[in-house]
């Protein structure tokens, strides 16, 4: 089935139906081994990240081989390692088919995703020098968001991405491995959005929920990844999968991480820790990606500015009306080992804890929240607009 | 920076920049007792905060010792919001000696706790250090090489990614790309290059922002101003803090230190004949007052000690030039414990040389000659009377002696007593919060005599812990007091680096 589409943007949405797809013809030269590796090596670099930060609020000490970087590391090694070992036997030893579905890439041929890995490795590789002068000569993290920090960012990112475009050229080839192939997609979006989560933790504290920036903030990053993921997914709800990932990942590493001991090894010490201090209870990301998945089904066949406006609002509308009432609950109800609204990073001094619990007060000036609700609604269009259309590439991608 | 040997802590110690407790000289020493041990400590801060501090402990009777513990303690947490301590490591080949590292995050008045445990009994002490953002360390041209091929491995493997993700990426596998698409992807890529230029050139920008943030967060001196006017025939010297934070009121109080709330020296520039110890009062919390010798005409380095109630030692510096010799008419007087010296200085040109005092008396040079920097305890001197017989050494000031250390080019600037660079005052504001019964309307209230460390006594040598910090002239003045009176000695000394 091919869906008609009266605008410049049709061709990037003119796919077959998921369900054809997974049943198309499969191919003996697809490499799968490598897709299942790479996403190992996508869980184990966020997982990575989430752990190292964790450390960061709990214990704080940082060297290069603390456990959580060292997953991150591996992770980022496995994924640069078995990609570079897919070229080489592509390039030297593999067959004209093997050869023929893949791309060159100076001289060596691989999936692209792999080349994707491999530039991320690489990234990640080339940030620990830097970061390590970059602590020597401007102070230990100083700032989080510092340039060899957002170099190993884009690098723990490529390697998600290699990830996702590995199970993207799987799944979209169809044959026998296609299905699963769109359920690695859909694990391996989740954890992109699990890493876009974290960027956003600066703009997501829990007591500007009730404030026109964070949602405004929200919509200018969230929208884009689902949208993309709801066009290119070949599963039945594969922006509400990728969403349960990120859900079930955040939280299930914070209740895991409260089960271990630890205490702080630098100070000022302001809070007797005695866990892992968690990350924040994750965003209600699942309720408006089942309302893009549902969405998406019509609006895939809209002029693309509707779609994208209908996108946005399917973003942003459930978004707000689950997030607003679920942060007075999380501010009243939270203190518990589920939501854990109580834990506080060591460095946190006792008279600051009650701020936590104290919505944001806008500054003098700040337009009404409805002014902010309709910019975020714009904000959110846009990114859907930029997020079909990178879905709709991602659809095309084959090797 | 990582150091594994005494030789290298050594090494280490002599990369000083600029201090907030002195000048140019970042490193802290300390001597004295931990609980029944005797011990020296050298703490080298790092240059940047959040950083790591060197820690080197010398333990003089390591017989039965079991372990060295370090903690870093912040002034605001006390030792209760301070991290577990960490096992001071063995110096291999160094009897007694242990190093071990401290992590400061923040900056401000730090103390580090070492702890002593052992057959004998455990014991600790407070070194206080500053931590402050004082240099940048470059980037060394081997890094900056491997950097630059890794980023342009990097930049070219991007615009390379963007003609697959055009072209060949989409074609599905076995098909030959199309020219069309071959047209798209060498478009993109065309397009991709000026854009991750653009990306590239933005976090240069960002870099260069951010090194600049950096600079504009290092230490430097608190603005001053100083004059010298006539007060009814008394020469008056005013140094006034000009800077808008603390005349705001928004730093930490200056409390007094043994009694007093500045020591404030002179050093005539050049020749470094006329040399000054004071105690100005303050009028109010950011003006400096006393009334001066007098002088001989020229210009002469201001440096004022003062210490914070956080504990937070710190050095102001200034100038003044007196056109023509100072004249007292009027009663005003120094105070006394108020001193100041003109004389030349000793040459040290081998052990042994000696400053005569003038009535018998001599300070001798007990130290190496000439000597290396970074090499901690070359400060020996040795008070004799004209038979060559020890002297009775009465403190001043509540020590058994005041040294202060003057690079000839005023780079260097250090005063400091047998028990080492810390202000007594900050090691008891550390130990007064922690008690935690010792504040009265917010403030620390010291006891002055608790700060007199010294007792009378006859030495042979008298120790100031210390390592000269750079290479260059150095002056050297020696105040100690014997009869009731205080005496100053003066030596030159050459500080050359270790090889």
């Amino acid at each position: 089935m091919t869906t008609t589409m009266g605008t410049p943007m049709a061709g990037a949405f003119a796919e077959p139906h998921p369900r054809e797809r997974v049943r198309g013809e499969g191919g003996a030269s697809d490499f799968a081994w490598h897709a299942y590796v790479v996403v190992l090596a996508a869980v184990l670099v966020v997982t990575g990240l989430i752990w190292d930060i964790s450390w960061h609020m709990s214990i704080g000490r940082d060297t290069f081989w603390t456990p959580a970087h060292l997953m991150l590391q591996a992770g980022g090694l496995l994924a640069g390692l078995a990609s570079g070992a897919l070229a080489a036997y592509v390039t030297f030893r593999g067959t004209p088919e093997e050869r023929s579905s893949a791309v060159w890439f100076w001289g060596f041929r691989a999936p692209f995703g792999a080349w994707v890995c491999v530039w991320g490795c690489g990234a990640m590789l080339t940030s620990a020098p830097f970061d390590d002068w970059w602590h020597n000569a401007y102070g230990l993290d100083v700032r989080i968001v510092s340039p060899p920090h957002v170099l190993l960012l884009i690098g723990m990112m490529s390697i998600v991405l290699g990830a996702l475009l590995r199970s993207l050229a799987l799944q979209n080839g169809g044959g026998a491995r296609a299905a699963r192939a769109a359920v690695l997609f859909d694990v391996s979006a989740g954890l992109l959005l699990a890493l876009l989560g974290i960027l956003m933790l600066e703009w997501s504290n829990r007591n500007a929920m009730h404030s026109g920036d964070f949602y405004r903030a929200m919509a200018k990053g969230f929208p884009l990844l689902l949208a993309a993921v709801a066009v290119a997914g070949r599963s039945r709800w594969p922006a509400t999968t990728a969403a349960a990932v990120y859900t079930l990942l955040m939280a299930v590493t914070s209740w895991i991480l409260m089960l271990f001991p630890a205490t702080p090894k630098l100070g000022p010490i302001y809070q007797p820790i005695t866990h892992y201090v968690p990350l924040e209870f994750p965003l209600l990301l699942i309720v408006p990606a089942f309302v893009m998945d549902l969405t998406w089904r019509r609006a895939r066949a809209w002029p693309w500015w509707k779609a994208a406006v209908a996108m946005g609002a399917a973003f942003l509308v459930p978004f707000a009306l689950v997030q607003w009432p679920f942060a007075s609950f999380l501010m009243t109800h939270g203190r518990n080992w589920f939501f854990h609204t109580d834990n506080f990073v060591y460095w946190q001094p006792p008279q600051y804890e009650k701020w936590h619990f104290i919505w944001r007060t806008p500054p003098a000036g700040d337009p009404p929240l409805a002014v902010h609700l309709l910019l975020a609604l714009a904000y959110a269009s846009l990114a859907s607009a930029v997020g079909m259309a990178w879905g709709g590439w991602m659809s095309k991608v084959r090797r | 920076m990582r150091l594994a040997t005494p030789l290298r802590c050594v090494a280490a110690l002599s990369l000083g920049v600029v201090l907030a407790a002195h000048v140019g000289s970042p490193d802290a020493f300390y001597s004295g007792k931990a609980g029944p041990y005797s011990i020296d400590v050298a703490v080298r801060p790092p240059t940047v905060v959040p950083g790591i501090a060197e820690v080197y402990v010398l333990v003089h009777d390591p017989a039965g010792v079991g372990h060295v513990v370090v903690r870093p303690v912040f002034w605001r947490a006390g030792t209760k919001g301070a991290p577990a301590g960490d096992d001071a490591k063995p110096v291999d080949g160094v009897r007694g000696a242990y190093l071990g590292q401290l992590w400061l995050m923040t900056s401000g008045a730090y103390a580090v706790n070492v702890t002593v445990s052992g057959d004998a009994g455990t014991g600790s002490v407070d070194v206080p250090i500053a931590a402050v953002a004082t240099g940048q360390l470059p980037l060394g041209t081997g890094l900056k090489v491997l950097l630059g091929v890794l980023g342009m491995l990097l930049i070219a493997g991007l615009v390379a990614a963007v003609h697959s993700a055009v072209g060949e990426s989409l074609v599905p596998p076995g098909e030959k790309i199309p020219p069309t698409r071959l047209r798209h992807a060498d478009m993109a890529t065309i397009i991709a290059m000026p854009v991750v230029g653009i990306i590239v050139f933005s976090g240069f920008r960002w870099w260069g922002a951010e090194a600049a943030r950096y600079q504009r967060t290092l230490y430097r001196p608190v603005a001053t101003s100083t004059a010298v006017r006539d007060s009814a025939g008394i020469p008056m010297l005013t140094m006034s803090i000009t800077d808008s934070t603390w005349r705001a009121g928004r730093t930490s109080p200056v409390m007094p230190d043994h009694g007093k709330l500045a020591h404030l020296f002179l050093a005539r520039t050049g020749s470094l004949d006329v040399f000054a110890h004071l105690h100005p009062s303050m009028p109010d919390r950011a003006t400096l007052a006393t009334p001066l010798p007098a002088l001989p005409a020229g210009t002469y380095r201001v440096y004022a000690d003062i210490v914070q109630e956080t504990g937070f030692q710190r050095t102001l510096v200034d100038s003044i030039t007196l056109p023509a010799p100072l004249r007292r008419t009027g009663e005003g007087r120094l105070g006394p414990d108020d001193t100041w010296f003109t004389a030349p200085a000793t040459k040290v040109e081998r052990s042994g040389a000696e400053s005569s005092l003038g009535d018998g008396l001599a300070v001798r040079w007990l130290g190496s000659s000439p000597v290396t920097v970074g090499t901690v305890g070359v400060l020996l001197f040795g008070l004799h009377d004209a038979y060559g017989r020890p002297v009775h050494v009465e403190p001043f000031l509540g020590m058994l002696g005041h040294a202060v250390v003057m690079r000839r080019d005023g780079g260097v600037f250090v005063h400091l007593h047998p028990s080492g660079t810390q202000s007594t005052a900050s090691q008891l504001a550390f130990a007064l919060r922690d008690r935690g019964d010792t504040t009265s309307d917010g403030r620390l209230q010291l006891d002055s005599a608790a700060m007199n460390m010294a007792a009378p006594a006859s030495l042979e040598e008298i120790r100031f812990p210390y390592a000269f910090p750079s290479p260059g002239e150095y002056r050297v003045w020696v105040q100690l007091r014997a009869d009731g009176r205080v005496r100053t000695a003066a030596f030159d000394i050459d500080a050359v680096a270790a090889r």
